[in-house]
């Protein structure tokens, strides 16, 4: 088995006994690409039980995605398999289906700050080669430098930059699907703007596999900001940083990330960025600080307040397990409150969205499962809607927020459209 | 080609008034004149009635009624569309949303607003800026487009170039689907674990089911604008300053240029804003946010026009020197009403450093079919729009106006671009699909249509050609990866 199969599989099953969770650097290099794979007669590595294998063009992944359909076959996707959804390799998988050997950036053209690459490529590339020309993807998923492009989109994953750029659906201009049942289609276009039929990129991007797989997609880029400046406010009462953050974010200033971050007897941190001329950047600090009338705790500029914010994508990495607790931006305080009884909390602030990681490796399964039923029940009395988005333990029994009857209607009508035989994972419900 | 549209049943008709009362209902033909067109005034669909409901419940039970006799039925909102969408094919009856003009909440803390579908855009905008919040999408007619009509074509407008498109700020949507069902599509797919079904319904162009209620995000106003405008000699010179602007790293809030044809139109009318009538372009350069910062920017973007050989860079801060620069980019489209009977407005998207290209291949096409056209456009999102003065009296003219518009739609798409960046499909260009998609792609969009609307009765005709919308799932739905994928029309065997 491949090291980065073992990677793969470890995020997400337990019978890896001892392994390290996935949290160093990933190693697209290592493992050998099974050529077309068991479908094409290549030969594939594993993943838990099922096998690996990894398309090295869209043509190849067309036939076996049309074979897996016609026979029947459960197929599911990966990328570098750092982030993927609790239990998603779980039950019968007969192949599971890497995008690491799609790992080209096919154009960039940074006069229209647009790139097109595989969904391989991993986010350290993408930050590399568009670092060169002085632009970026203003996209900060958790684990961000390790993951796929594919990955990302697919997952539809974001972080604290969404406040001023986006979540993925934002950045895509087209991708390249293909289907359950092998039919490629080319969605969206390279234009930023474009509003030729139904916008079927919104549908893919953070489908979790429900439609396909994402082989390949148009971004479009940033230009660097000049000034990048961090301010940390630290105040030692929870409902004190609760007050302070939303009053940052109803200040008149459009504050690109706001976080605040509680938990496991740390002092309450309520975080922001700063993106900009430095002229801007240096009135919106002055803006924010005479809002809350205080200066920061701790003020950091350059490296030093991307590094910080860099740390922050790494807030899940050695947890036992992450919920997503989401509701009004004003009611941050009502699930705050609850949230750090049960773990350390990373909120989007102006989002209304909490990050609450239950912390490993010492807990135990029962300890976990505790955690985050108690979470559950803490946030919905007040409304919250909660789901569990990353669990390193066996079974959690995924009592996922109950789906509304037409959407689940509009959504599986959807679903058996882009996979009529039902090889892809499917919702619980 | 104004074909008579079927009478509505009286059992229909009756029941409609029962719903929406009598003054919510027209029939009389001389009254449903107003909705036989929309903004693309070459077409005519008079509809079978106009139905005017006033919220939700009233918009479920008509359209509840109408399915239930297999009518088919068209949402409306202002009908400024441009590219044919609310028109009624087919004999359908129009839904207008015109009595839903209620903004139902104003949720300050979390920047968001509930509204009903017939809100007027910069109505919105108007009932916000005293808390100092303001609705981002500005389309070009936003004081009369209607945000349901906005969500419907995903509209665009000149500051999207900084802050997106209308569906960056749909949080989510109350919808009426075609069956008369309701049901809540929220929050862009965020944290749910589900399909982005607002993001899918945001630019479905009235196919899907009719929004009756919209959560929207609201921004907080920029402390300051900057304006610039910059005169040039040379449209291509006016060109590479947008490219040299973004290369700087700058990101204005609008960047639009307007050629000379337009100018003129402009400056002969009584719109006359004051720009010079032998200046080969216009470029229209806006900074918006932290007062401060802003000066720098606008410093920085002069430099570069001038470096592109900008002959003259006029700059306003003040909300009146700003509205006298943007005048002629404003009114551009009633001016030019002016100088010719009818107007086709056109709309495509380039990669933006294609521009400058694009434009002369445009010109040339004028000049070979003989027809006047005038550009202004939303230039630093590279989204053309490259209007064709007519006059629809003179067949042949119609006739050279047809072959020069697929023409640009062909060049634009061999650029790299696309048939439509904020007009939306309609009617009008369901036959340009192919030319960006493959038959697999609109199988796709038509498939997940009949999701929504089985039984085709949501605004029919529209955004698919017509043999894509007749195709037969059995023969498109099987798998296989050996073969050409092949479409069979309904009827035919697989």
């Amino acid at each position: 088995m491949s090291l980065e199969a073992l990677e793969d599989a470890s995020a997400v099953r337990d019978d890896e006994g001892g392994k390290e969770p996935a949290g160093g650097e990933a190693h697209p290099g290592d493992a050998p690409a099974a050529n077309g794979g068991a479908a094409a007669g290549g030969r594939p590595t594993e993943a838990g039980g099922a096998p690996v294998v990894a398309p090295r063009t869209v043509g190849e992944l067309r036939n076996l995605m049309a074979r897996a359909s016609r026979d029947g076959r459960q197929v599911r996707f990966i990328g570098n398999a750092t982030s993927l959804p609790p239990g998603y390799l779980d039950g019968p998988v007969d192949l599971v289906v890497s995008t690491r050997a799609l790992d080209t950036v096919h154009a960039y053209d940074p006069a229209d700050l647009t790139l097109t690459a595989d969904a391989g490529v991993s986010f350290g590339q993408l930050e590399r080669v568009t670092g060169e020309q002085g632009q970026w993807l203003p996209l900060d998923p958790p684990g961000r430098a390790r993951r796929s492009l594919g990955g990302v989109l697919a997952s539809g994953a974001y972080g604290p930059l969404q406040g001023k750029f986006g979540t993925p659906r934002d950045h895509v201009l087209g991708l390249t699907l293909v289907t359950g049942d092998g039919r490629v289609l080319e969605l969206g276009g390279r234009v930023v703007k474009n509003v030729a039929g139904y916008d079927l990129v919104k549908l893919a991007v953070g489908s979790g596999g429900r439609l396909g797989i994402v082989t390949s997609a148009t971004v479009r880029l940033h230009p660097l900001p000049v000034r990048d400046v961090t301010l940390l406010y630290q105040t030692p009462r929870l409902a004190l940083a609760v007050v302070l953050a939303r009053s940052l974010a109803t200040a008149p200033v459009r504050i690109p990330a706001l976080e605040l971050l509680a938990g496991h007897g740390e002092e309450p941190t309520v975080a922001v960025r700063l993106l900009g001329s430095p002229e801007a950047v240096a009135e919106s600090e002055r803006i924010l600080n005479g809002r809350v009338g205080r200066e920061a705790s701790r003020r950091l500029e350059g490296e030093a307040s991307a590094r910080w914010f860099a740390a922050l994508e790494r807030f899940e990495d050695d947890a036992a397990a992450v919920a997503r607790v989401s509701h009004l931006p004003s009611r941050l305080g009502d699930l705050v409150e609850p949230a750090v009884e049960c773990g350390t909390v990373a909120a989007h602030v102006s989002l209304g969205v909490l990050r609450v990681a239950v912390r490993g490796p010492g807990a135990s399964e029962a300890a976990v499962l505790d955690a985050l039923a108690r979470l559950r029940d803490g946030v919905a009395s007040a409304g919250a809607t909660f789901r569990v988005s990353r669990a390193n333990i066996p079974r959690w029994p995924a009592p996922e927020p109950a789906t509304a009857p037409g959407v689940l209607a509009l959504t599986r009508g959807i679903v058996d459209s882009f996979d009529p035989a039902g090889v892809l994972s499917r919702p619980a419900s | 080609m104004i074909a008579k549209p079927p009478r509505l049943s009286t059992g229909l008709a009756d029941e409609l008034v029962r719903i929406v009362g009598e003054d919510g209902v027209i029939t009389d033909p001389a009254r449903l004149m107003v909705y036989e067109s929309d903004g693309l005034t070459a077409y005519r669909y008079p509809p079978r009635a106009v139905v005017l409901p006033r919220d939700g419940d009233e918009t479920a039970g008509v359209v509840r009624a109408i399915a239930a006799e297999r009518v088919p039925f068209v949402a409306r909102g202002s009908g400024t569309g441009l590219s044919g969408g609310a028109l009624a094919v087919d004999g359908a009856v129009v839904v207008c949303t015109a009595r839903m003009n209620r903004i139902l909440e104003l949720d300050l803390h979390n920047r968001r607003a509930r509204i009903q579908p017939g809100v007027v855009n910069a109505h919105l905008t108007a009932a916000t800026q005293p808390h100092g919040l303001y609705y981002a999408p500005d389309p070009s007619s936003q004081s009369a487009c209607s945000v349901g009509g906005n969500v419907a074509e995903n509209s665009g407008g000149p500051h999207c170039l900084k802050y997106g498109v209308t569906s960056r700020y749909i949080r989510g949507l109350d919808v009426v689907l075609p069956d008369g069902s309701r049901v809540y599509l929220g929050d862009r797919g965020l944290d749910t674990g589900e399909l982005d079904l607002a993001g899918l319904f945001v630019g479905s162009e009235g196919c899907f089911g009719i929004a009756v209620e919209i959560d929207v995000e609201l921004l907080p106003l920029p402390q300051a604008t900057h304006t610039l405008l910059g005169i040039f000699e040379r449209l291509e010179d006016a060109g590479r300053a947008v490219t040299a602007i973004i290369a700087d790293g700058l990101l204005p809030a609008a960047l639009e240029i307007i050629d000379q044809a337009t100018i003129r139109a402009v400056e002969e009318s009584i719109f006359a804003a004051g720009y010079p009538t032998d200046a080969a372009a216009a470029l229209v350069v806006e900074f918006d946010g932290i007062e401060v910062g802003l000066e720098a920017e606008a410093a920085r973007a002069e430099a570069a026009c001038l470096e592109c050989g900008a002959r003259e860079v006029r700059r306003a801060t003040s909300a009146d020197a700003r509205a006298a620069l943007w005048k002629g980019r404003k009114k551009a489209f009633g001016a030019m009403g002016r100088i010719a009977p009818d107007l086709l407005v056109q709309d495509a998207t380039v990669p933006r450093t294609r521009l400058p290209d694009v434009l002369a291949e445009i010109a040339q096409i004028g000049r070979r079919y003989d027809l006047k056209v005038a550009n202004v456009f939303h230039a630093g999102d590279g989204n053309l729009h490259p209007n064709i003065l007519f006059d629809r009296r003179d067949a042949t003219e119609m006739e050279r106006v047809e072959l020069a518009s697929k023409e640009i739609m062909r060049i634009c798409v061999d650029a790299g671009g696309t048939i439509t960046g904020e007009h939306g499909v309609g009617l009008d260009k369901r036959d340009y699909m192919s030319l960006i998609h493959s038959d697999d792609t609109l199988w796709a969009m038509e498939s997940v249509r009949r999701v929504f609307d089985p039984a085709g009765l949501c605004n029919p005709g529209k955004v698919l050609p017509d043999r894509i919308r007749g195709m037969d799932p059995a023969g498109a739905a099987e798998a296989g990866s050996d073969r050409a994928r092949t479409i069979v029309p309904a009827g035919a065997t697989a």
